[in-house]
Parts: structure tokens; C-alpha cells; sequence
């Protein structure tokens, strides 16, 4: 039996270290180079920074720090993502380009960040945790 | 662009390498360094220590200490704080505003007294 396409319009793949991140095409804004970051007094770890960039401020989230898989290096470019909610730029590694998706769309996790990642997804490149970039974002605005 | 929004009149803070912004009328005074002060360098890095020629800052019975100040007086305009930082440091984080070419991340004294037991986790 052939598995459901995830989303018509797919999805903008990305890696963070070993793992893939996928987040649907219409929500990501840009891909930009990481500039030098101004660090928040009080904010967690995969917090990284702020940047200026267009007249707003851009949060950097860093998904190796928030996953439990840091990396050695620092991720010199980042996936704008922009909800309702909010605009957050996850750390990418390398970013794929948009790709459809199949396979399993479940919760990965029942609590911390794996409660807003679906999957396991499948592309041509691997194995894909798609975030839900809108309770993504709420839950950064909770957890910050 | 209204006057709310620019903000005029900062404390320009240095912390323990980093650095933040402190609305000038939330400032009662400035003190010598003391035990007592919160150091504004451990909201960065917990282990950050103050220096012994630290300044302190008051507001109320709220005593932070940091490095280094210089006071800002240009109205400049406010970045509104992203979502993802709305919590941040117990809700104290007002906005940003770039002074010098640099992002500074603008805190209030006064948010930071009212909700100090949130702020100092």
C-alpha cells in the first residue's frame, strides 16, 4: 500500500548535525547566515542570540541544544521561520531544499520539544522529524 | 514613527562580557559595589562573578551590579521583543534598540523588582 504524501507543497529540509529537520515550505521565510549574536540576559541555552535583520529582532534557536544532541561547532546558517506567533531562525547545518514528504506524522515525544516534532518522515535524503512550526514557536515563548 | 516609539535616555551596562540597557528613570541611584547586588553577569552565564570596582544600580529595594555603564541620551527606536524571549530573565526584557552599531537588549528595573522571585531562577 502506497504511504500518504505528508504535504502537497512540501516542506524545506534542513540538518542540524546528524539529524534532519523538515518544516513546511510555506512558513520558512529565508535562509540567512548567522551574524555575530547579542546573547539575552536570562535565556536557556538553545537560545543563542538575537540578531537585527530588517528592523526586527530574530531569535536564534539552536535544535541540537534543545533535542540533547549539541554540536561541537556552531551552525553557521539558520532557517527563518515565521508563524503567526512569532518568527524564530533554527540553526541548519546544511539546508536540502524543499521536498515532499511520507510516512508517519505522529509525536515523537510526549513531552519538551518532541511534543512539537512529527514523524518519522521519510525523504530522499533520510529520515525527517517535521516541526509544527506553530506550537513550535508557542512553545519557545513558554519555555524562554 | 510615534514618540513611543523611541525610547530615550539608557543606562548603557557592561556584564561579564556581554551587555544590556536600562531605562535611565528606573534608576534611583548608583552605589559602590556591594554583597548584597545582584550581579546583572550571572543572568548570562551562572557562574559570572562581579568585579570588585562593580557599579550598582538601584531601584526600590532591587540592587544589580555590573561592570561598566555609560549613559545614552539619542531617542532611539525600540525593537519589539520576539515571542520566543517574552519570559525571558522573569519577564524584564522590554525591547531592544541599537545604539553604536550594537543590539542591546533593553531590561526594566522595575519588572525585574516586581517579579524578582521568577527572575532570579
Amino acid at each position: 500500500m502506497k504511504r500518504p504524501v505528508a504535504d502537497a507543497h512540501g516542506h524545506l529540509l534542513f540538518a542540524c548535525g546528524s539529524s534532519l529537520y523538515g518544516v513546511p515550505a510555506d512558513t520558512a521565510s529565508e535562509v540567512v547566515n548567522v551574524p555575530a549574536l547579542t546573547r539575552v540576559p536570562g535565556a536557556p541555552s538553545h537560545l543563542l542570540g538575537v540578531f537585527a535583520h530588517r528592523g526586527e529582532v530574530l531569535p536564534v534557536v539552536d535544535l541540537s541544544r534543545l533535542t540533547g544532541k549539541p554540536l561541537e561547532d556552531t551552525a553557521r546558517r539558520a532557517v527563518v521561520v515565521r508563524t503567526p506567533r512569532g518568527a524564530v531562525a533554527l540553526t541548519a547545518t546544511r539546508v536540502l531544499g524543499v521536498s515532499t514528504l511520507e510516512g508517519s506524522f505522529d509525536r515523537l515525544g510526549e513531552s519538551g520539544v518532541h511534543q512539537h516534532l512529527r514523524g518519522p518522515a521519510h525523504a530522499e535524503q533520510g529520515e525527517v522529524a517535521v516541526i509544527d512550526t506553530q506550537t513550535f514557536v508557542e512553545f519557545l515563548a513558554s519555555a524562554g | 514613527m510615534t514618540a513611543s516609539d523611541h525610547i530615550s535616555g539608557l543606562v548603557l551596562c557592561h556584564a561579564g562580557g556581554q551587555r544590556l540597557a536600562i531605562p535611565a528613570q528606573e534608576v534611583d541611584a548608583f552605589e559602590p559595589a556591594g554583597e548584597a547586588a545582584r550581579y546583572a553577569g550571572a543572568a548570562f552565564e551562572s557562574d559570572a562573578r562581579a568585579p570588585a570596582d562593580a557599579k550598582v544600580l538601584r531601584h526600590r529595594e532591587l540592587t544589580l551590579s555590573v561592570d561598566r555603564v555609560e549613559v545614552f541620551a539619542t531617542p532611539v527606536p525600540r525593537l519589539a521583543v520576539p515571542s520566543a524571549l517574552s519570559s525571558s530573565w522573569g519577564g524584564a526584557l522590554v525591547c531592544f534598540v541599537e545604539c553604536a552599531g550594537e543590539l542591546w537588549p533593553v531590561v526594566s528595573l522595575e519588572r525585574l523588582a516586581r517579579g524578582d522571585g521568577e527572575a532570579a531562577r
